[in-house]
């Protein structure tokens, strides 16, 4: 996929860290949650918490902040060589999967 | 985690995991809060009329009762409502068990209900069903009270 | 946006496409043997039911799911039990409020009502039918989740949006590279 400015892609350092920002913080909103509203005997609480937690979580998570992209790869030089154009695209695509993940 | 797109995807798909754990667990709670509800019911007045109904003699009994019951112990966090009916139960020569609803009521909130109805019928129980906001259903909570039946049973009632 | 999955439709070649194909076929037969295995285990035809109507308010509402259950002891007065009339195809989720156990047979008389009706379920039964039996019934509600099954209203609602959803699901497999 050609990239385009919603993408707002992240490192690699980047992708680590905000994987854990975003479990651990659903996983202590859902705990928070639980025990208050165990203690309080209020089940909407513990879900108005839960819901916060994942807002929370995705204003934290979702946007391009600079923290994620502290890291950016340093890529080879491109070569130089006319013929290649067509391999290159190839290989683009070939190695997709392994870039995404 | 590359992209919005993945991001999103991500954390919604792990918030819906930890969503439903999150309601396991409230369910297992609910197991373990223990309650101890109270009710008794009067008969004030029990009348049985024979009418004609279906062209067959019937009998029908008309009770008046008194209903004091102090329930606030059954609600707890994952507690929706409480179903209360007064059930009749009696056993016939045809039928080893008779269970008629008596009257009903829908508790949504804490709070007790005193309550007159009329309707029909034998000896009888307390029965309480109660609905949790999610998870398993627990029911048949209450007391038994036995009464007697002055007069003999009538089986075409129902036919 | 498109235009990538395209290509990569265009490339696969029959080996490909065939494991595609495979891959849903798999996931689709997987998914019906998770819900008969459900079937036998809770000894139901249908163990999970999406409520659609508004007659046991303010118990369920409309969306809500239910599992059930058959349990092995009769019926009592107060259940709540999923049950279905001959010649009807959609069951009906109401309470227990009379019950006959007769003694010879152990043949069980059942009357039902939904908490939200002002009368018995007599005129939704068949023609001259005052009770239902044990063979009506489907199973007995154990638990539900509330909600979960909104999607379920929509697609009754809308049929349209059924084909919609499949024909989208259909094609995320079939382009789907993981």
């Amino acid at each position: 996929m050609s990239s385009s400015w919603f993408e707002l892609k992240f490192d690699f350092e980047g992708q680590k860290l905000a994987e854990f920002v975003s479990q651990a913080g659903i996983i202590l909103f859902a705990v928070i949650g639980f025990v208050v509203g165990f203690l309080l005997q209020d089940i909407l609480l513990t879900f108005q918490i839960f819901a916060g937690g994942i807002i929370v979580t995705s204003i934290l998570v979702l946007p391009s902040w600079s923290l994620y992209n502290k890291h950016p790869v340093q890529w080879l030089p491109p070569i130089q060589n006319e013929n290649n154009q067509k391999t290159l695209e190839q290989k683009e695509s070939n190695s997709k999967p392994i870039e995404e993940k | 985690m590359y992209n919005l797109t993945q991001r999103v995807n991500a954390i919604i798909a792990f918030a819906m995991t930890v969503m439903f754990g999150l309601l396991l667990s409230i369910a297992i709670t609910s197991l373990y809060i223990t309650s101890n509800p109270i009710g008794k019911v009067d008969i004030n007045e029990l009348n049985i009329w024979l009418y004609n109904y279906a062209n067959k003699e019937t009998e029908f009994a008309f009770i008046e009762m008194n209903i004091d019951a102090d329930l606030t112990s059954l609600f707890n966090w994952n507690t929706k409502q409480l179903f209360i009916a007064v059930v009749a139960e009696y056993e016939t020569n045809l039928h080893e068990l008779n269970q008629v609803v008596l009257w009903d009521s829908i508790i949504q909130s804490k709070e007790d209900a005193h309550i007159k109805g009329n309707k029909v019928r034998n000896e009888k129980y307390e029965f309480v069903d109660i609905t949790p906001s999610f998870g398993l259903m627990s029911g048949n909570i209450g007391t038994n009270q036995t009464i007697p039946f002055p007069s003999p049973l009538n089986e075409k009632a129902y036919s | 946006m498109f235009e990538e999955e395209i290509r990569f439709l265009r490339k696969m070649n029959m080996r490909q496409l065939a494991q595609q194909v495979l891959n849903f076929l798999m996931i689709i037969s997987s998914a019906l043997m998770v819900w008969k295995a459900l079937a036998l285990y809770t000894n139901s035809e249908s163990p999970i039911v999406v409520v659609l109507s508004g007659s046991m308010e303010p118990a369920f509402y409309r969306g809500d799911l239910l599992f059930l259950g058959m349990p092995d002891e009769p019926l009592r007065v107060g259940d709540i039990c999923v049950f279905k009339i001959p010649g009807r195809d959609i069951p009906i989720v109401h309470r227990v409020i009379k019950l006959h156990d007769e003694k010879e047979t152990d043949k069980q008389y059942i009357l039902t009502k939904g908490d939200n009706n002002q009368v018995d379920d007599r005129g939704l039964y068949n023609k001259g039918q005052l009770w239902i039996h044990r063979e009506h019934i489907i199973g007995k509600v154990r638990g539900f989740l509330p909600y979960i099954g909104i999607i379920t209203i929509l697609m009754n609602d809308y049929p349209q949006l059924k084909y919609v959803l499949i024909g989208f699901l259909l094609l995320y497999m079939l382009v789907n590279r993981e």
